[in-house]
C-alpha cells in the first residue's frame, strides 16, 4: 500500500521520464517558429529548447527536451514533415544534455529533484482513442 | 539572360507549365505585374483575394495539377489565408506568390507590411521569405516540388519589393519542380496487408481525398470486385467510386445513409486508403468500427495511429500499395458478407422526402444531375446544401466533386467553380452554394461575367445559416439565434447587376424548363431556388457523438434525448488549455 500511495503522488512526468530529441535544421530566422509553433499547435509538451548553428553555417542543431509518452512517436513524425528539418535523432545522453543549459540558466536540472516538468499542457490529448469523449471535452465542434 | 527577380518568377512559373494566375495586384507586387505584362500567362482579375485563393484551389482541385495566385503584401496577403488554410486542409497543391515591402522597411510596421512568413507557418506545407532573386531560381521549383509530393499542400513564397526589382543574370536555368517518386511499400507490408485481407469475414473500404490525389481510383474498384469488398467514402472521397457501383455505399459519418454507417459498425476489418480518420467521418472515434482491426495506407506517416491506432499501418502511395496488393490478392466471394450488406442498405436506406421535386433539395440535386449530364464538375459551399448533394448526387469520377471538406469553408463553391470552369473550359460546372455562403464572396460573381464562364449557380436560399439552425433545433433546445437572415437579398437582381443572367424558381412556372435552360446558357448563370427553413438534413449524428446513434427525421424521442444531452454535445464544449 506505501507504493501504491507514493504512484498516486508520482506526477505525470514521472510516468513519463523525459526524452531528448537532437534535430538538425537548416539555419534561417524563421526555422525555429516552425519548430516550436508545431509543439504549440499539436498540444504537444517541450520542457526545453536549446539551437545553436552548426559548423556548416547552414545548418543549426537543436535539442528539445520532450516527455517520453505514448505521443513522442506522434511529435517525431509530425517534426519530420517540416521541410527545414534536416535530421532527428535521440540523444542517448537524455536529460544530461540539459544539465549544463541549467546550470547557465540557473535552473533545476531536469530529473533533479527540484525539476518541475512544464506542466500537463495537452494531457486530455494522452488518450487519442478517447477522443469525442465528454469527460475531456474534446470532439464536440 | 538580363532580368529582375519579378521577371525570374514569371520564367520560372512560364517553365513550370503554369498558364493562368488568379491575383489580386498592389504596391508591393507591382514589379510582378510589371513582368507578367509581357508573358503568355492569363492573369484573372479576381475582386477579393479569397476569391483568388479559391479560383486556383478550384483548377488545382479539378485536374490535379498546382496553380498559383498572387495577392500583394499586408491585406493582400491577409485575405489569402483562409483560401491556403483550406488547402492546407484538404491537401490541395497550391503555390501563393505575395508581395512584401523592401527588406529596408521590413520590420518597421510600413505599409501595408505583415509577417506573412510568420501568419502561414501553420497553414501551409512549407513556406519561404525569399532574401534575394538567385535564391528564387531553387525556390520556386522547390516549392513546386512540395506542393506536389506524397500529400500535396500549399507552398507560400513570400517576396519583398526589392527582391522583385534586384537585376540578375541567368546562365541556366533549373529544370522545373516535379513531384517526387510516389511512396513504395515494403513485401513484409504487403504480406501484411493480404493476410488481413484474407483472414476478414467482414471487411469495407473506406476511400478519401488520398486516392484520388495518387490517381488511384480504377485500382480501388478492382481490389474491391475481386474482394467482394463494399467501398464507403468520406467527404473528400466522393467521385473516386462511381456511385452507381453495387459495392458503393455512399458517404459515411454524420450524414451518411444509416445503412453505411451500420455496415461500419458491424466489419471486422476496415480498410482506410487515403484518409485521415476525420471526427465528421468516424463520429466517437473510440467507438469507430468497434469490432474492426484496421488496415491503414497513407502517404503520410503521421497520419497512421493519429486518431485510431491500426492494427497494420502502411505508410506508402496508395496506389502503389493497391498495386502490389492486387498482384497476391484471389478473387473471392463473400456471400454472407455481401448478404447481410444488401440486407441492411435494404433496411436503411437513405429517405429522399422531395426527391421528384424540382423547388426541394433532394428533387433539385436530383433534377440538376439529371440534365447536366456526367461530364458537369460540381463545386458546394459549406452547410446544409453540400450535405444533400453528399448524399444525392451521383459521382462517376474522380474531380468530378470539388468542396471545402476539412476546414468547411463557406464561400468556397463560386471562386472554385469558376477556377474549375478556367481549367476545364470545355465542361460545365454546377456550383452548388446556400445563401449565407454566397454572400462570403459574391464579389466574386463580376470575376464570372469577366471571364464568361460556364458556371450556373445553383442557389438554395431558405434565408438562414441552415445547419446552424439546425443544430440549434436538434442540440440547443430549438434556442434559434442569429441564424436567421432578416433583410433577405434579392439574389437574382443582384447577379443580374453584375452582368450574370438569373431566375428565381420561386417565380417560374415550369421550374424544370428554366433549370434545363440554365444549365445550357454559354456563360455564367445563377438560379436561385427558395428552400424551407426547416428542411434538415438527416440522418445525424450529434456532433462527438458514435455514428451508431444517428438522428432520423422522424424520430422525436432521439431527438429530445439530443437536445438534452449538451452536457456531452454542446458546440460550446472545447478543449481546455
Amino acid at each position: 500500500m506505501p507504493d501504491q500511495r507514493r504512484d498516486d503522488r508520482c506526477s505525470a512526468e514521472t510516468r513519463h521520464p523525459s526524452v531528448v530529441l537532437r534535430l538538425v535544421v537548416r539555419n534561417h530566422p524563421g526555422v525555429m517558429s516552425h519548430v516550436c509553433g508545431l509543439f504549440h499547435r499539436r498540444l504537444f509538451n517541450v520542457d526545453g529548447i536549446a539551437c545553436l548553428p552548426t559548423a556548416d553555417a547552414s545548418r543549426s542543431a537543436v535539442l528539445l527536451l520532450v516527455r517520453e509518452d505514448a505521443r513522442l512517436e506522434q511529435v517525431v513524425r509530425q517534426l519530420a514533415k517540416l521541410v527545414d528539418v534536416l535530421e532527428i535523432r535521440r540523444e542517448a545522453a537524455g536529460d544530461d544534455a540539459f544539465g549544463v543549459v541549467a546550470v547557465a540558466l540557473g535552473c533545476p536540472a531536469p530529473g533533479s529533484a527540484q525539476w518541475v516538468s512544464f506542466g500537463v499542457t495537452g494531457e486530455a490529448r494522452h488518450q487519442v482513442e478517447g477522443y469525442g469523449d465528454p469527460k475531456n471535452r474534446l470532439g464536440t465542434i | 539572360m538580363q532580368t529582375n527577380g519579378a521577371g525570374l518568377i514569371v520564367r520560372l512559373l512560364e517553365r513550370q507549365g503554369i498558364t493562368t494566375i488568379p491575383g489580386i495586384p498592389g504596391g508591393a507586387s507591382l514589379p510582378l505585374y510589371d513582368a507578367l505584362h509581357g508573358s503568355a500567362i492569363r492573369h484573372v482579375l479576381a475582386r477579393h483575394e479569397q476569391g483568388a485563393g479559391f479560383i486556383a484551389q478550384g483548377m488545382a482541385r479539378a485536374t490535379g495539377v498546382p496553380a498559383v495566385c498572387l495577392g500583394t503584401s499586408g491585406p493582400g496577403a491577409t485575405n489569402l489565408l483562409t483560401a491556403i488554410a483550406d488547402a492546407k486542409l484538404d491537401s490541395i497543391p497550391l503555390v501563393a506568390i505575395t508581395g512584401q515591402v523592401p527588406r529596408a522597411m521590413m520590420g518597421t510596421d510600413a505599409f501595408q507590411e505583415i509577417d506573412t512568413y510568420g501568419l502561414t507557418i501553420p497553414i501551409t506545407k512549407h513556406n519561404y521569405l525569399v532574401s534575394s532573386a538567385r535564391e528564387l531560381l531553387h525556390v520556386i521549383p522547390e516549392a513546386f516540388r512540395i506542393a506536389t509530393s506524397d500529400r500535396p499542400g500549399p507552398v507560400v513564397i513570400d517576396v519583398p519589393k526589392d527582391v522583385q526589382l534586384e537585376a540578375i543574370t541567368v546562365d541556366a536555368w533549373p529544370e522545373p519542380g516535379r513531384a517526387d517518386p510516389a511512396t513504395d511499400c515494403t513485401s513484409a507490408d504487403v504480406l501484411g496487408a493480404v493476410a488481413l485481407l484474407e483472414d476478414a469475414r467482414r471487411p469495407v473500404l473506406l476511400i478519401g481525398a488520398g486516392v484520388i490525389a495518387a490517381g488511384a481510383s480504377d485500382l480501388v474498384r478492382r481490389l474491391a470486385e475481386r474482394g467482394s469488398i463494399p467501398v464507403a467514402a468520406t467527404l473528400l472521397g466522393l467521385g473516386a467510386m462511381p456511385a452507381h457501383h453495387p459495392l458503393f455505399l455512399g458517404m459515411v459519418g454524420m450524414h451518411a445513409a444509416r445503412a453505411t454507417n451500420l455496415i461500419l459498425e458491424e466489419c471486422d476489418l476496415l480498410v482506410g486508403l487515403g484518409i485521415r480518420f476525420d471526427d465528421r467521418a468516424t463520429g466517437k472515434a473510440a467507438e469507430f468500427c468497434p469490432h474492426a482491426r484496421i488496415l491503414h495506407v497513407d502517404v503520410d506517416a503521421s497520419e497512421l495511429g493519429k486518431i485510431k491506432t491500426p492494427t497494420l499501418g502502411i505508410q506508402a502511395d496508395v496506389g502503389a500499395a493497391l498495386r502490389a496488393f492486387m498482384a497476391q490478392i484471389n478473387p473471392r466471394p463473400r456471400p454472407a458478407w455481401s448478404a447481410r450488406v444488401a440486407e441492411l442498405r435494404a433496411a436503411h436506406r437513405l429517405a429522399m422526402p422531395g426527391a421528384d421535386d424540382t423547388c426541394r433539395p433532394y428533387g433539385l440535386v436530383r433534377a440538376v444531375a439529371a440534365l447536366a449530364g456526367d461530364d458537369v464538375i460540381v463545386t458546394s459551399d459549406v452547410g446544409q446544401h453540400q450535405m444533400w448533394v453528399a448524399q444525392a448526387f451521383p459521382f462517376t469520377r474522380p474531380r468530378q466533386w470539388l468542396t471545402s471538406g476539412g476546414l468547411g469553408t463557406m464561400g468556397f463553391g463560386l471562386p472554385a467553380a469558376i477556377g474549375a470552369a478556367l481549367a476545364c473550359p470545355d465542361r460545365r460546372v454546377v456550383c452548388f452554394t446556400g445563401d449565407g455562403s454566397l454572400l462570403m464572396n459574391i464579389q466574386e460573381l463580376a470575376t464570372a461575367a469577366e471571364e464568361k464562364v460556364r458556371v450556373t449557380v445553383i442557389l438554395l436560399d431558405n434565408a438562414h445559416l441552415g445547419l446552424v439552425r439546425q443544430q440549434q433545433e436538434l442540440f440547443y433546445g430549438g434556442r434559434f439565434h442569429a441564424s436567421r437572415f432578416v433583410a433577405a437579398p434579392d439574389f437574382a437582381a443582384i447577379a443580374r447587376g453584375f452582368g450574370v443572367e438569373a431566375y428565381d424558381l420561386a417565380t417560374a412556372s415550369r421550374p424544370a424548363a428554366v433549370l434545363a435552360h440554365a444549365l445550357e446558357t454559354p456563360g455564367p448563370c445563377l438560379v436561385r431556388v427558395p428552400i424551407a427553413a426547416e428542411a434538415n438534413v438527416y440522418p445525424m449524428v450529434r456532433p462527438g457523438g458514435p455514428n451508431r446513434e444517428m438522428i432520423d427525421r422522424d424520430a422525436p424521442v432521439s431527438r429530445a434525448t439530443a437536445s438534452d444531452d449538451t452536457e456531452n454535445g454542446g458546440d460550446d464544449a472545447r478543449p481546455t488549455p
